[in-house]
């Protein structure tokens, strides 16, 4: 029998890393239903959010508080700053062109990130001084949490909400829907639809370096740690649907609880049920829990 | 060289250029110079090409290297079988290269895991009487489910009443171990034995500690903590609750520098060329090419001429190296390479730059290495 303290456990556990997992997947997913492109480097754009916050909180701030709260802003906004490049720089030239020229480029994006990030700061594993310091620990059931592990859950919530917001009650959510549903309609109504591409491309990017700057203090900052949030959020898109942030949350929902779960029932099959939830998914509704079917969208 | 580990790879390098360094300005080996070509073994698929690729066309003598025991295990038939170059492994820890059987070509002047884990064993076993609950939290591949074999199997041997609970085996590379690190606690263990390395073995405390896991489980030990750049990823975070334990292929204090100048004088070269304390992967390098160089002397002496393949093989077995690890001898029924093993304590000390290894828990290679061709391991 499982004692109700650690389900209990587990379920925060599985929500902190449901946060970081959906601030990540949100952006990968929203890019991809507005403009129809599979970011595959937007990986390296939540390392390079976690590297970023390093620096600021180390060498602006010699490690204080404040310098946390100074790269949750600034980190995002650089890694947004970054985003922008490579939206009118990279991508722009080739929307024309057939699906394959994306992900090859992306895809080359990811090498040439990782090895900038040794270049600039080394191979080695980099060490965030730890929030707990400054914000302590609560105990829940028997167990003890980090606040900032709370925190992110509610960083996490309130993102999505935010998200939300502004894709559904604002006009220029509309407009990104719209554009998102046809944009050659959007266009000869007047708005700049390469604007909007730009804009929620930068909106997805400032998301991913959002999700680099709260998992660094909690893991540790290395080359190569893109790889495994871009996987993992693979598996949160293709299950939540493709496009769709509602999917997205639901998805880093089900992948985060499911680990954290399956960790406590059966070890072994902590990974594999993950991706086996994803084959049903696949099979039973291919477009995802949430994703609309290909007819619907032009 | 590259990727998520190239840490490892930068290290052998500098400990590769100090050995060649110091060889060719006395002279090169019998008066030749030394020269090495270097591959990158992140191109997994390639690793084998890379090699024949360095027998064949750079017509490289002598092998120095590898990583990954997985990849160690792949490129040794095909060097025992068609390459026939002595190989000299600085790294890859799985029993399974030099205790499965006696291969020809295959040296290895590093540590490979089950000493360790039976060091590991008995210290348990001396120190901590009253411990009865044993968990484990290693990598979910090969290495973590070997060593906790080895560490369970001899730590049921020396103290037959402990209970081994279920060991966790988190994917390589797990970013948050916080669901693992609840899942152990709730085990309630007197000790946890665990094999995680390089960031995962970092990650692992700095998280643990902040979820009140050192509150509750009084003994921890790592088989890979003592290594800089997992000290260095550990920083201040060192657990003050409880008492952490961390082991190595190789500590650069030890053997102490007062009573052994070999791992003095490779210490402070390498501190002032390169600003840090080297990791073992740079000790096992520099070692490599040592036993190289000796093992030619030593054939030479012996013929008076230089000596062929054969030749150097033979002198390679028994050979003794005065490695910065303390002396290397080189066993001649398996080609492995032994020296002392050490468990030493977690500690802050401010004339460092990372957290270190305090009270050194010594064990002679006749205590901890299992007889020639033998292992716990499944061949």
């Amino acid at each position: 029998m499982i004692p109700i303290e650690l389900l209990i456990a587990q379920t925060i556990n599985g929500l902190v890393y449901a946060s970081i997992l959906f601030l990540v997947s949100s952006g990968l997913t929203m890019i991809y239903g507005i403009m129809n492109i599979l970011n595959l480097a937007h990986g390296s754009l939540y390392m390079l959010g976690a590297y970023f916050a390093i620096t600021i909180i180390m060498k602006l701030a010699g490690g204080s508080p404040w310098g946390y709260l100074a790269a949750f802003i600034l980190a995002p906004t650089a890694v947004m700053a970054v985003g922008a490049a490579i939206e009118v720089g990279l991508l722009k030239p080739i929307y024309g062109k057939p699906e394959e020229y994306q992900l090859l480029l992306t895809f080359g994006l990811i090498l040439i990130f990782d090895e900038v990030v040794k270049l600039i700061w080394g191979p080695a594993y980099i060490n965030f001084p730890n929030p707990g310091r400054f914000l302590g620990s609560i105990e829940v059931a028997g167990f003890e949490f980090p606040v900032y592990r709370l925190l992110l859950i509610a960083l996490g919530f309130s993102v999505a909400w935010l998200l939300w917001f502004l894709l559904s009650k604002t006009t220029l959510g509309k407009k990104m829907r719209a554009a998102a549903a046809d944009r050659e309609i959007v266009s000869a109504l007047g708005v700049s639809v390469p604007l909007l591409f730009t804009g929620a491309f930068m909106l997805g990017s400032f998301l991913s370096g959002l999700g680099g700057v709260a998992a660094g203090p909690l893991y540790t900052a290395s080359p190569g740690m893109g790889i495994d949030i871009i996987v993992n959020s693979f598996a949160v898109i293709v299950i939540g649907g493709m496009g769709s942030i509602l999917g997205a949350l639901v998805g880093s929902l089900i992948v985060g609880l499911t680990r954290a779960y399956a960790i406590v029932i059966y070890p072994a099959i902590e990974l594999a049920l993950v991706y086996l939830i994803m084959v049903i998914v696949l099979l039973v509704r291919p477009v995802g829990l949430f994703g609309k079917p290909e007819e619907v969208r032009r | 060289m590259t990727g998520k580990f190239g840490t490892y790879g930068d290290m052998a390098k500098k400990g590769l250029e100090i050995a060649l360094e110091e060889i060719n300005a006395a002279g090169g080996i019998l008066g030749r110079e030394v020269q090495y070509v270097i591959r990158d073994e992140a191109e997994r698929e390639q690793v084998l090409t890379n090699i024949r690729d360095m027998v064949e066309r750079d017509k490289v003598e002598f092998l120095v290297g590898i990583d990954s025991s997985g990849d160690s295990l792949k490129i040794a038939p095909v060097i025992e079988d068609e390459l026939h170059v002595p190989f000299i492994v600085t790294h890859a820890a799985t029993p399974k290269l030099t205790e499965c059987k006696k291969r020809k070509y295959v040296f290895r002047v590093s540590m490979y895991e089950e000493p360790i884990d039976l060091a590991a064993a008995k210290l348990v076993a001396e120190r901590y009487p009253d411990a009865k609950r044993i968990a484990n939290i290693g990598p979910d591949y090969a290495y973590g489910y070997d060593s906790w074999k080895a560490f369970s199997t001899y730590l049921k041997k020396f103290k037959p009443d402990v209970e081994l609970l279920e060991p966790v085996y988190p994917k390589l590379g797990t970013p948050d171990f916080g669901s693992y690190i609840d899942q152990l606690i709730a085990m309630e263990p007197d000790v946890v034995f665990s094999s995680l390395w390089g960031g995962d073995a970092a990650t692992f405390i700095k998280q643990a500690v902040y979820k009140g896991f050192f509150k509750k489980v009084k003994v921890y030990l790592n088989a890979m903590l003592g290594a800089t750049d997992t000290l260095k990823a550990i920083g201040s975070d060192v657990p003050k609750e409880a008492e952490v334990w961390g082991s190595g292929r190789y500590w650069f204090e030890y053997p102490p520098h007062d009573v052994y100048t070999p791992n003095k004088l490779f210490v402070e070269k390498f501190k002032k060329r390169y600003g840090e304390y080297p990791a073992y992967v740079a000790a096992t390098s520099y070692t490599a090419l040592y036993a190289i160089k000796h093992a030619i002397e030593k054939a030479y002496l012996l013929k008076g001429a230089w000596p062929t393949t054969e030749e150097i093989i033979s002198a390679l077995e028994g050979l003794t190296v005065p490695a910065p690890m303390g002396p290397v001898y080189i066993r001649p029924e398996d080609h492995q390479g032994v020296y002392e093993v050490f468990w030493g304590k977690l500690t802050l000390d401010p004339a460092y730059p990372h957290p270190v290894l305090k009270d050194l828990v010594i064990f002679g290679p006749g205590e901890v290495f299992p007889p020639p061709l033998t292992t716990v391991v499944e061949c």
